[in-house]
C-alpha cells in the first residue's frame, strides 16, 4: 500500500503543488525584504547627506579649525572604545584629515576606502558594516559614516530564516498530508477497481459499494452500477433473443428437414414432389423473413440509418399505407378507418416509417376481433393505431416490444415476434415515444412525435 | 452477361437465366467482362457488387464512363440503403438483395432489357382493348371507362409497361407503392385482385394472369 500510495496522482499533486506554494512564499518575502532594506538604504542615504550637508555649510563658513573646535573639543581623536556610543546610539561617525592625510579629528580607522557596500571598520570587536560619503574642504576632506543600522540586517535574517524554515518544516508537512489525503483517495478508489476487477474475473453480480456521502466516489461508482446494471439487462436481452432465434428458427428448419425426407421416399411421385418443394419453399421464405427482420433491427438500432434522415410528409405517408391497406381490411370482413391531419413533417427515413406503419397495422390485421373496426390517427402530434376489441392482456403489457416475444404463448399465429420490436427500435431512432394505451378499451399504440424540429 | 465471383451463384445464374430463354455469358472477372464489352454488345448485364479486387460500383461507373448504356441490374448481399442509392446513382438501372427468387432476376431482366434506358414515357398504353391515357388518369377497357381507384390505376399502368412479362409481387410493392419491405399480408394481391376483377371480370377474356410462385402477367387476349 506505501509504495502505491507514494506513487499515486493524489501524492504527486500535493507535492507539486507544495512546490509551487513554495516558490510563490519565497518570492514575495524576498520581494518585500529587498524592498523594505532598499527602503531602509535610501533613508540612510538622506540622514547622511543632510549630516554632510551641514557639516560643508558651517566648514565653509567658519574655517575647518573653528569647526572642530566648535565640535570636537579637547579630545578630537576618538579611541576604539569611542565606537560602542555611535553603534549603540546610531549617531555619526568622522574623520577629518588634511592634506597631508593626517588626522585631524573623529577616528582614525575609517578611511574612504572603507565606503564600498558592506565594508567594516578595522576594529576588533565591533563587526557592524557602515555606510559613509567622502566629502572635501578647503585645507583637507572628511569621511562621515554610520553603521548600518539593526533592522537591515534583521531583515535579512528573517528572510533567510524564513526560508530555511519552508523547508525544512514545509517538506515534511507536504510529505505528510500528502500521503494521508492519497491514502484516503487510494482506499476509496482501490474498493472501485477490486469491484470491476472481479467483474472482469466473471462475478458479474459485483457492484461497487456506495457511502451515501454522493461525493465524486460515489458518483463514480453509481456511473460503473449504472452501467453495470444496464450491461446486465443487454446481456439478458441477448440471451433472450439467442433463444428466440434458436426456437424460431428451428421450426422451420425441422420443417423442410421433414420434407426433404419425404422428397426421397416420394421420389417417384411427381405431384407430390412438387408438392413437397413448394411447401419448403415457404419454409425458407419464412426462414428469410426472420433473417431480414433481424438484420433490418439490428440495422435500425445500429443507429446508421440516421444519417440518411431528411424531411418527409407524414400525412402523406400515413394516408397512402391508409389507402393501400383498406381493401386488405375489408376483405378480411375488417375495417379500416383512417384520418389523418394535413401537412404534418418530419426528419426521417422514409423507408423505415413505412415499415413501421405497415408492422402496426399488420399486428391489427392479426390480432383484432373479427369484424373489427381499426382505426388510424394522424395528429399534429401523436399518430394512433387502435381497434375496438378486448385489448391486450395487462400481463403482457410490458413485454410486447421485446424480441420473439408473443402475447400468443401457443405461437400458433404466424408472424415472429420481431414486428413490434422492430416498431419499437424505428420509433426509437425517430425519438418517438411509442407506448401501448392501457387506458383505451382495444389494443391502441400510441406513437408520440418528436417535437417538431426548429 | 454475368459478371459474379462466387462460382455456385454464378452457375446457378447461368443455368437459371439460360433456360428462361436468355443467351448468357458469364464472367467471373470484372476486367475480362469489361474487355469483352468492348467487342459484342449485351441486352442486358447482371452485375455482382461485391467482388474481391473491385467493387461493382466501381465496374458499373467505368462502363458508364466508357459510354457502355447497357441496361445494368446490381446484385448485393447487403440491403443497407445507402448501397442502394450507390447503385442507382453509379448507374445501374435496377438493384437486387440477395437472396432472391431466380424468377424475380428473370422478370426485372425482361422489363429493363424491353425498353432502352431512359425511354420517353407515351401518353397513352394500349393493350388489346384496354386504353390508358396518363393525362386524364383513365383507363378504358372496350370503349368502356373503368372505374379504378388511384393505386389500382398506377397498378394497370405498370403492368401496361411491361406487356407479355412476368411482374412479381416485390417489383410492383417497388414500383407502384414505393415500398422497400415484404409486407405479411396479402397487400398485392388483394389490389391485384380488385384490378382483376374491374378490368377482367366483366369481360371475355382474361389479360392479367397469375403466374405461380411468380407473379403476374398481363396479355393481350
Amino acid at each position: 500500500m506505501r509504495r502505491s500510495v507514494v506513487r499515486s496522482t493524489t501524492f504527486a499533486r500535493v507535492l507539486r503543488a507544495f512546490g509551487i506554494f513554495v516558490l510563490i512564499a519565497l518570492g514575495v518575502l524576498w520581494a518585500l525584504t529587498l524592498l523594505w532594506r532598499a527602503n531602509l538604504a535610501s533613508t540612510e542615504w538622506q540622514l547622511l547627506e543632510a549630516e554632510v550637508a551641514w557639516i560643508e555649510a558651517d566648514i565653509t563658513e567658519n574655517g575647518i579649525e573653528d569647526f572642530l573646535d566648535a565640535y570636537a573639543g579637547d579630545e578630537r581623536i576618538w579611541e576604539d572604545d569611542f565606537l560602542y556610543e555611535p553603534l549603540e546610539e546610531g549617531s555619526f561617525i568622522y574623520a577629518f584629515r588634511d592634506e597631508e592625510d593626517e588626522l585631524l579629528a573623529g577616528y582614525g580607522d575609517l578611511y574612504p576606502t572603507d565606503l564600498k557596500a558592506g565594508a567594516e571598520l578595522f576594529h576588533p570587536e565591533i563587526d557592524v558594516p557602515i555606510r559613509g560619503v567622502k566629502f572635501g574642504y578647503d585645507g583637507g576632506y572628511a569621511v562621515t559614516a554610520r553603521f548600518e543600522p539593526d533592522e537591515r540586517s534583521d531583515i535579512l535574517a528573517f528572510a533567510q530564516f524564513g526560508t530555511f524554515a519552508l523547508f525544512l518544516i514545509g517538506l515534511p508537512l507536504a510529505l505528510f498530508v500528502g500521503y494521508f489525503l492519497s491514502r484516503d483517495v487510494l482506499r476509496r478508489i482501490e474498493v472501485i477497481s477490486a469491484t470491476t476487477a472481479a467483474i472482469a474475473e466473471g462475478d458479474m453480480a459485483r457492484r461497487a459499494p456506495e457511502t451515501g456521502q454522493n461525493d465524486e466516489f460515489d458518483r463514480l461508482a453509481g456511473g460503473i452500477n449504472h452501467m453495470l446494471g444496464a450491461l446486465a439487462q443487454l446481456n439478458a436481452n441477448i440471451e433472450a433473443v439467442s433463444v428466440g432465434v434458436a426456437h424460431d428458427l428451428k421450426t422451420p428448419l425441422a420443417n423442410i428437414g421433414g420434407r426433404l425426407e419425404l422428397m426421397e421416399r416420394d421420389a417417384g411421385d411427381p405431384a407430390a414432389l412438387q408438392g413437397h418443394i413448394e411447401a419448403a419453399q415457404d419454409y425458407l421464405d419464412e426462414l428469410l423473413r426472420i433473417f431480414e427482420a433481424l438484420l433490418r433491427l439490428g440495422e435500425v438500432e445500429s443507429g446508421r440509418r440516421k444519417a440518411a434522415f431528411a424531411p418527409l410528409d407524414l400525412s402523406e405517408i400515413v394516408a397512402n399505407m391508409g389507402e393501400a391497406y383498406a381493401p386488405v381490411f375489408e376483405d378480411a370482413q375488417k375495417s379500416l378507418e383512417v384520418s389523418v391531419a394535413p401537412g404534418v413533417a418530419l426528419d426521417g427515413d422514409r423507408e423505415l416509417l413505412e415499415q413501421m406503419l405497415s408492422n402496426l397495422l399488420e399486428n391489427a390485421l392479426e390480432h383484432s376481433r373479427d369484424a373489427a373496426q381499426v382505426q388510424l390517427t394522424l395528429s399534429a402530434s401523436a399518430l394512433t393505431i387502435g381497434d375496438d376489441g378486448p385489448g391486450i392482456p395487462p400481463a403482457h403489457h410490458s413485454r410486447i416490444f421485446e424480441r420473439f416475444y408473443r402475447a400468443d404463448s401457443s405461437r400458433t399465429n404466424p408472424g415472429s415476434g420481431l414486428g413490434l420490436a422492430l416498431v419499437k427500435s424505428i420509433a426509437d431512432l425517430h425519438a418517438m415515444t411509442i407506448t401501448l394505451d392501457t387506458r383505451a378499451k382495444g389494443a391502441v399504440f400510441s406513437i408520440a412525435l418528436p417535437p417538431s424540429q426548429g | 452477361m454475368v459478371v459474379e465471383d462466387d462460382a455456385e451463384t454464378r452457375d446457378y445464374l447461368a443455368r437459371g437465366l439460360g433456360e428462361a430463354g436468355f443467351a448468357v455469358t458469364a464472367f467471373a472477372e470484372p476486367r475480362a467482362a469489361m474487355l469483352d464489352l468492348a467487342a459484342h454488345s449485351y441486352d442486358a448485364i447482371v452485375l455482382d457488387r461485391m467482388m474481391p479486387g473491385m467493387d461493382g460500383i466501381d465496374v458499373l461507373k467505368l462502363m458508364r464512363g466508357a459510354q457502355i448504356t447497357t441496361p445494368v441490374i446490381m446484385l448485393t448481399a447487403r440491403s443497407a440503403i445507402d448501397d442502394r442509392v450507390a447503385g442507382l446513382e453509379a448507374g445501374a438501372d435496377d438493384y437486387l438483395v440477395k437472396p432472391f427468387a431466380l424468377s424475380e432476376l428473370v422478370a426485372r431482366l425482361k422489363t429493363i432489357a424491353r425498353r432502352p434506358a431512359m425511354a420517353e414515357p407515351e401518353a397513352d398504353l394500349t393493350l388489346g382493348d384496354i386504353r390508358l391515357d396518363r393525362l386524364k388518369r383513365e383507363a378504358t377497357r372496350a370503349g368502356e371507362l373503368l372505374d379504378l381507384s388511384p393505386l389500382e390505376f398506377k397498378l394497370l399502368e405498370f403492368m401496361l409497361q411491361n406487356p407479355g412479362t412476368v411482374v412479381t409481387k416485390t417489383m410492383l410493392l417497388e414500383k407502384v407503392w414505393g415500398y422497400r419491405f415484404d409486407p405479411k399480408t396479402s397487400l398485392v394481391q388483394t389490389h391485384m385482385s380488385r384490378l382483376r376483377a374491374k378490368v377482367d371480370k366483366p369481360f371475355e377474356h382474361e389479360m392479367i394472369r397469375t403466374v405461380r410462385g411468380s407473379g403476374y402477367v398481363i396479355d393481350a387476349p
